[in-house]
């Protein structure tokens, strides 16, 4: 699975820096080169894998394609076009941004069918108030579309390039309100609309019952946005390389899982109704997080694992890995370039490969043997209690630093090919915010009930606002260090090929001496 | 055996070159220079054309240096305090503190040059005020020279006081004329200060009042570089000032034109590089 998911990435790479026709005459010579070198044997395996190659070059050749009816192709000619709001809208004091799917375009001969999105930012005057537009509104904007401008200044961030990877080549602006016509309201009906509505209780409940900065991270924890985070916090999450803990990833569908779980067992579900259960509840989260890469990645990788029992099938980690990689770029193949996708991938793929083998290097270590006297305990059962509950503690430390030495092993190039910048404070940050953030997650999913509630909100309140605290105080104290993280310059793809060829060959090497032994 | 290959490739990379950056700024100015050895200069940081100014400095310079891998900056320099040259430098320092810092030291009560004056003191970088004949080693062969101003000046035009730097490295020259406009160009060459050089940081952003003909015949370009907005609100840059400078066999870049440009030396040959249209 591996091997076809690499050569499904290669594909959709190669066809992003060739064309479809060059990528399928290199596979043509690949193909002919395998059945003059290689042994009969070997002969399925690779026409499998270049096939897989040619699967990822068309299927990003199609992804590719501007329709016809897009309004990119008519962007200078439209006066108005209408169609409905496709996103959550971001809302910022002075202007709101989001995603609308266009269906009618008015031009010079009048209204016509069209189809694409559109990137709409609208700005409010000093005294005006923002329209209050919520998602699958259906609206009417009367306004002259605009591609977006590229970035004429090395080291900038291109909005081009980023909203192109979304589908998006067109955006508009909105100054005077009266652009804007809502025709009908109905976005609650939709699942998509209500998951949503469901998120700004979230926000709401999380902002009721704690302060505001807390209640900020707290809503970052939960639903896995920086919207609503101080730049500075921010800046320090960044610098310690704990900003995963913000992001909706695979963290979250499994803290939410195990909470479900034990709810599940409390109120005594019956297991084979759980996975449905669950299942719904993870496809909930994503719409109402959005489709992060991270996420749905996740999201496909736990649906896998559950259907795995009802299916009777054996799912093992590194399979579900690999078959969710396939499924999300087969959906968005430019996801492959999307910074999220490639350090989720990484995290993952340190997490099942890497770390295992640090562990079993580690175990030969008295790092190693932390935690683990199994010795009976003699004398008081309270001091023997303490003492295995402090054990177990020392357990998940080791734990978590293993883990984070393997994922900064793995993301390390990933990260300074993006962001410039080595973090040389992600280990002892993600050890101390580790076991902070289960307590953060369930109290701000818990906030939507305990809000209403008398005595809980209070309680919730204060456990939410300390673990915050604690958190923020953590995240923030290993960020201002001087030397939390040191800035290097983009290394080049080949040098990023050339680590993970070593580090694989290293991985693999550890591995056949320790399966030895 | 591959990866032995790509890694020879990539450590094979010649790093002996200057690097000089004007960034697309609109009507401002914003120079980046990265020497051989790894320091770093910035000439000036600011605009008029962005909806808040200020920000240039955190959202367009401090990621360029970061995208290079630099933390610290080793000399900012400030060529003259008006705002399109200096309110994005408060936001800058504050990201990338400076080492050493060289102004005028002409008291302007601005609130960009007091935000200016603050961040210098909060990341404790030295303050120096440039003066002519001041030389600055940046390492490994590059000297960067203080042609102008003479002497602090406290009430006379602003642009006639500026800073006017020429950086040098082997046979290639870089004269960074800031905002000087004909008076300056006229002092400078009467009391004949070398300012031959093969790229000329065009003053006063192609403004008709300053690049003389004298100015022109006494630099030589073979490079104009202008910095100013595609839809400049002063109309830079001056069409005369252009025609002059092509005349003279120069090749004209303009950042509101071309994007940022690049100008790369290894002290012999100079290699331009625009970034409109390079992604």
């Amino acid at each position: 699975m591996a091997a076809i998911a690499i050569a499904f990435g290669a594909g959709i790479a190669a066809a992003d820096c060739a064309s479809f026709a060059c990528c399928v005459l290199l596979a043509g010579c690949l193909f002919v080169l395998a059945l003059t070198v290689a042994r009969s044997y070997q002969r399925p395996a690779i026409i499998i894998l270049i096939s897989a190659f040619v699967l990822g070059a068309a299927r990003y050749a199609v992804d590719q394609c501007v329709p016809a009816s897009d309004i990119s192709n008519f962007a200078r000619s439209v006066s108005a076009f209408e169609g409905r709001v496709a996103s959550d809208p971001q809302v910022e004091p002075d202007r709101m941004r989001f995603v609308f799917n266009v269906s009618r375009i008015k031009t010079a001969k009048g209204w016509r069918s069209a189809a694409g999105d559109v990137m709409l930012s609208v700005y409010a005057g000093d005294d005006e108030e923002l329209p209050k537009l919520s998602y699958r509104d259906r609206a009417r904007i009367t306004a002259s579309p605009y591609p977006p401008i590229d970035p004429t200044n090395p080291g900038q961030f291109s909005y081009k390039s980023y909203l192109a990877r979304r589908g998006i080549y067109t955006c508009a602006s909105v100054r005077d309100l009266s652009q804007i016509k809502v025709l009908n309201r109905d976005g609650w009906r939709s699942p998509v609309g209500a998951a949503l509505m469901l998120k700004r209780c979230f926000v709401s409940s999380i902002s009721r019952i704690h302060p505001r900065d807390e209640a900020s991270v707290i809503s970052g924890v939960v639903l896995g946005t920086y919207s609503y985070l101080p730049e500075d916090t921010l800046s320090d999450f960044t610098r310690t390389g704990t900003l995963h803990v913000l992001a909706a990833s695979g963290y979250n569908c499994f803290i939410m899982l195990w909470i479900a779980t034990f709810i599940f067992k409390c109120v005594r579900v019956v297991p084979k109704w759980r996975w449905i259960a669950a299942l719904l509840l993870i496809s909930l989260y994503v719409m109402m997080v959005g489709p992060m890469p991270s996420l749905v990645r996740a999201a496909i990788m736990s649906a896998l694992l559950l259907l795995a029992a009802p299916l009777k099938r054996v799912a093992t980690y590194k399979n579900v890995f690999y078959a969710s990689g396939i499924i999300l770029l087969a959906i968005t193949p430019s996801n492959l370039f999307d910074v999220g996708f490639q350090l989720s991938f990484a995290a993952v793929y340190a997490l099942i490969s890497v770390a295992p083998i640090l562990e079993a290097m580690l175990s030969r270590t008295a790092l190693g043997r932390i935690g683990s006297n199994r010795k009976k305990m003699r004398g008081n059962r309270h001091i023997a209690r303490i003492r295995a509950g402090m054990n177990r503690h020392a357990r998940e430390l080791v734990a978590v630093a293993v883990a984070t030495t393997a994922v900064t092993f793995v993301t390390g190039p990933i990260v300074a090919y993006h962001f410039n910048y080595i973090s040389l404070t992600a280990m002892p940050a993600n050890m101390a915010v580790a076991l902070l953030v289960p307590v953060i997650f369930a109290d701000g999913l818990a906030s939507i009930i305990t809000c209403h509630l008398p005595y809980a909100h209070l309680w919730m309140g204060i456990i939410g606002t300390w673990s915050t605290r604690a958190m923020v105080g953590a995240v923030h104290f290993f960020g201002s260090m001087s030397y939390s993280a040191v800035s290097v310059q983009s290394p080049p793809i080949l040098a990023i090929a050339g680590y993970y060829v070593v580090l694989y060959a290293v991985m693999s090497y550890l591995r056949s001496k320790f399966a030895e032994r | 055996m591959i990866t032995a290959l790509i890694w020879i490739s990539v450590l094979a990379t010649d790093r002996s070159v200057l690097k000089v950056t004007f960034l697309d700024v609109g009507d401002g100015l914003c120079t980046v220079v990265r020497t051989p050895s790894g320091k770093t200069m910035v000439f000036d940081c600011g605009t008029s054309s962005w909806r808040d100014n200020e920000s240039i400095g955190t959202r367009l310079a401090a990621p360029y240096l970061q995208s290079m891998g630099i933390d610290k900056i080793d000399v900012a320099v400030l060529s003259h305090p008006h705002s399109d040259h200096v309110s994005g430098f408060a936001g800058l320092l504050a990201a990338k503190p400076a080492k050493l810092v060289l102004d005028t030291g002409i008291k302007e009560g601005s609130p960009e040059y007091m935000k200016f004056i603050r961040a210098i003191r909060k990341c404790h970088a030295r303050y120096r005020i440039a003066k002519r004949g001041q030389v600055l080693d940046m390492g490994d062969g590059v000297k960067v020279k203080v042609l102008d101003p003479t002497m602090i000046a406290s009430n006379s035009d602003l642009n006639e006081e500026c800073i006017v730097l020429r950086i040098v490295y082997g046979q290639s020259a870089f004269l960074l004329a800031a905002d000087a406009g004909d008076e300056a160009e006229h002092e400078m060459l009467s009391d004949g200060i070398k300012v031959r050089a093969q790229l000329l940081q065009v003053g006063h952003h192609g403004s008709r009042l300053a690049t003389s003909p004298e100015w022109i015949e006494a630099v030589k370009p073979d490079i104009a570089v202008i910095s100013c907005a595609r839809n400049s609100q002063y109309h830079f840059p001056s069409r005369q000032v252009v025609e002059r400078l092509e005349a003279s066999g120069a090749r004209v870049y303009i950042t509101g034109k071309d994007g940022a440009i690049q100008a790369t030396t290894d002290g012999n040959t100079i290699w331009m590089r625009t970034f409109r249209n390079s992604w």
